[in-house]
C-alpha cells in the first residue's frame, strides 16, 4: 500500500533533525539537512533548490491531493508552493525545519483554496455514490466478473474514507492528513498549525473520534 | 520504529477484580488519547492501571479498538502518482519566473488572477487585482508605458501566508468551538 515513501520521509526526518543542538557542527562534514540546503539555496545554489522540489514535489502533491481531492488542483497548488519557497528563498530562517516551512505554506493555500471555492462546494454536497475522483471513473467492468462485488464494496469504502476526512473541520482534516499519511510527528504537525504538542494530541483524538462514529459501518 | 505491542489488557498480575477505583471509565477518557496516539508509551508501567481498567471495561475497550480499526481503515485510502510532466511543467514555469522583469510580474499576476488557469480560483482576488491596477497605472491595458513597479518584496508571501494561517487558525479555532458545542 504505497508504503515505499516512509523509506524517504523517515530519511528526511532524520536529516533534519540534525540540525538542532550541538551535534550539528560535528556532522558537518556529513550530509548538508534540508535546513542548510535552503540556506544555501538564499546564497544563490539553483541546484539546491532543484533538489529540494524534487525531494519533496511528491509528498507535498499527494498531502494536497488529500486536502482538495482534485489532482489538476493539487498540482496546481503545489506549483505555487515551490514557486513561493523560490520567491521567499532570501527570507528563509532556519528556525523551524524546511519540511515543516513547506508544510505551512501548503496548507495555507490549500485553505485559501477551500475558502475561495466554499460555494461551489456545498452546492454539491457530499455524495457517496459519487464516481471515484482519483481513478476518474467508475471502472467499467463486466458484470459477470467475480471481483466486481469486491471492487463496488473497495470503492464504496474509499469514497466514505474521503467524504468523512472532508467533512472534518479544516484544521482536524489537516493534522489527521499529516498525522496518518505525511507521518510526521505531534510536534511537527503543531508547529504548521500553531499549536502545543498536546493540544495537536487532541485535535487528532477528536478528528479519529467523529471519524470512527462516521466510519462505524466500514471499519 | 518499534513495534508496538498492541494488548496491555492481556497484561498478568492486572486482573484488578476489585480494581474499579483505581480508574473509572471517566479518568479512561483522557487517557484514550495517549493510548491511541502514544502506543509505544501505551504499554509503559505509568499506564498500568489504564490497562487494568481496559481488562475490565468492555466499553472503553471496544472504544480503543474502533478507534485503532478507524486509524487503520484510513490506510486503504491510496493516491496517484503526480504527473510525470509534473517537474517539467514546474521548470518551465520556474524559468519563466526567473526571467521576469518586474513589469512582466505584474502582467503575468493580472493575466493570472483576471483568466485564471483551468482552476478559475479567486474571483474577488481577480478583482482586487483590477482595482489595484486601475488606481495604480490607470492604462494598464497598453502595459507599453508601464513603468517598472518595484519589485513585490521577497518575505512578503511568505509573510502573509503565516499571518493569513494565523488567522485562519484562529478563525478555525471559534468554528471548531462552535460546532463541538453543537456535539
Ligand atoms: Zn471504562
Amino acid at each position: 500500500m504505497g508504503r515505499n515513501r516512509t523509506v524517504n520521509d523517515a530519511s528526511a526526518r532524520e536529516s533534519n533533525r540534525e540540525l538542532s543542538g550541538a551535534e550539528a557542527v560535528s556532522s558537518a562534514s556529513a550530509e548538508r539537512t534540508d535546513a542548510e540546503i535552503m540556506l544555501a539555496v538564499a546564497a544563490g545554489d539553483e541546484a539546491g533548490y532543484t533538489y529540494l522540489v524534487g525531494k519533496y514535489h511528491r509528498q507535498i502533491i499527494h498531502f494536497l491531493f488529500r486536502m482538495v481531492r482534485n489532482e489538476a488542483v493539487a498540482e496546481e497548488l503545489a506549483q505555487e508552493v515551490f514557486l513561493r519557497v523560490y520567491r521567499s528563498r532570501e527570507s528563509y530562517r532556519a528556525e523551524a525545519k524546511f519540511s515543516t516551512w513547506l508544510y505551512r505554506i501548503a496548507t495555507n493555500l490549500a485553505v485559501n483554496h477551500a475558502r475561495d471555492t466554499k460555494y461551489e462546494r456545498t452546492a454539491q454536497t457530499v455524495n457517496l455514490d459519487e464516481p471515484d475522483s482519483e481513478t476518474g471513473s467508475t471502472p467499467e467492468v463486466a458484470d459477470d466478473d467475480p471481483n466486481v462485488e469486491q471492487r463496488m464494496l473497495r470503492e464504496e469504502r474509499m469514497a466514505a474514507i474521503r467524504a468523512q476526512v472532508a467533512a472534518l473541520p479544516e484544521r482536524q482534516r489537516m493534522a489527521v492528513l499529516m498525522h496518518k499519511y505525511q507521518e510526521m510527528d505531534y510536534r511537527q504537525i503543531g508547529e504548521v498549525l500553531k499549536l502545543s504538542e498536546s493540544a495537536t494530541k487532541s485535535l487528532l483524538f477528536r478528528a479519529y473520534q467523529t471519524l470512527r462514529e462516521s466510519l462505524k459501518a466500514y471499519a | 520504529m518499534p513495534e508496538s505491542k498492541k494488548h496491555e489488557s492481556t497484561k498478568p498480575g492486572h486482573t484488578g477484580t476489585e480494581g474499579s477505583t483505581e480508574m473509572n471509565c471517566k479518568d479512561m477518557n483522557s487517557k484514550m488519547a495517549d493510548l491511541l496516539l502514544d502506543p509505544e508509551q501505551g504499554d509503559g508501567e505509568g499506564n498500568s492501571e489504564a490497562a487494568s481498567h481496559l481488562a475490565e471495561c468492555n466499553n472503553c475497550r471496544t472504544q480503543l479498538d474502533e478507534l485503532r480499526a478507524t486509524m487503520a481503515l484510513l490506510d486503504a485510502w491510496e493516491v496517484p502518482e503526480p504527473n510525470p510532466y509534473f517537474l517539467t511543467r514546474f521548470n518551465a514555469r520556474l524559468e519563466e519566473e526567473r526571467q521576469a522583469v518586474p513589469a512582466s510580474w505584474f502582467e503575468r499576476m493580472r493575466a493570472r488572477f483576471a483568466y485564471g488557469s483551468r482552476m478559475s480560483l479567486r474571483p474577488v482576488a481577480a478583482m482586487a487585482m483590477t482595482v489595484t491596477l486601475l488606481l495604480g497605472g490607470g492604462a494598464y491595458l497598453g502595459f507599453t508605458d508601464w513603468t517598472q513597479p518595484p519589485p513585490p518584496p521577497a518575505q512578503a508571501a511568505v509573510v502573509n501566508d503565516l499571518q493569513t494561517l494565523d488567522s485562519n487558525a484562529q478563525l478555525l479555532d471559534q468554528l471548531e468551538s462552535i460546532s463541538d458545542q453543537n456535539d
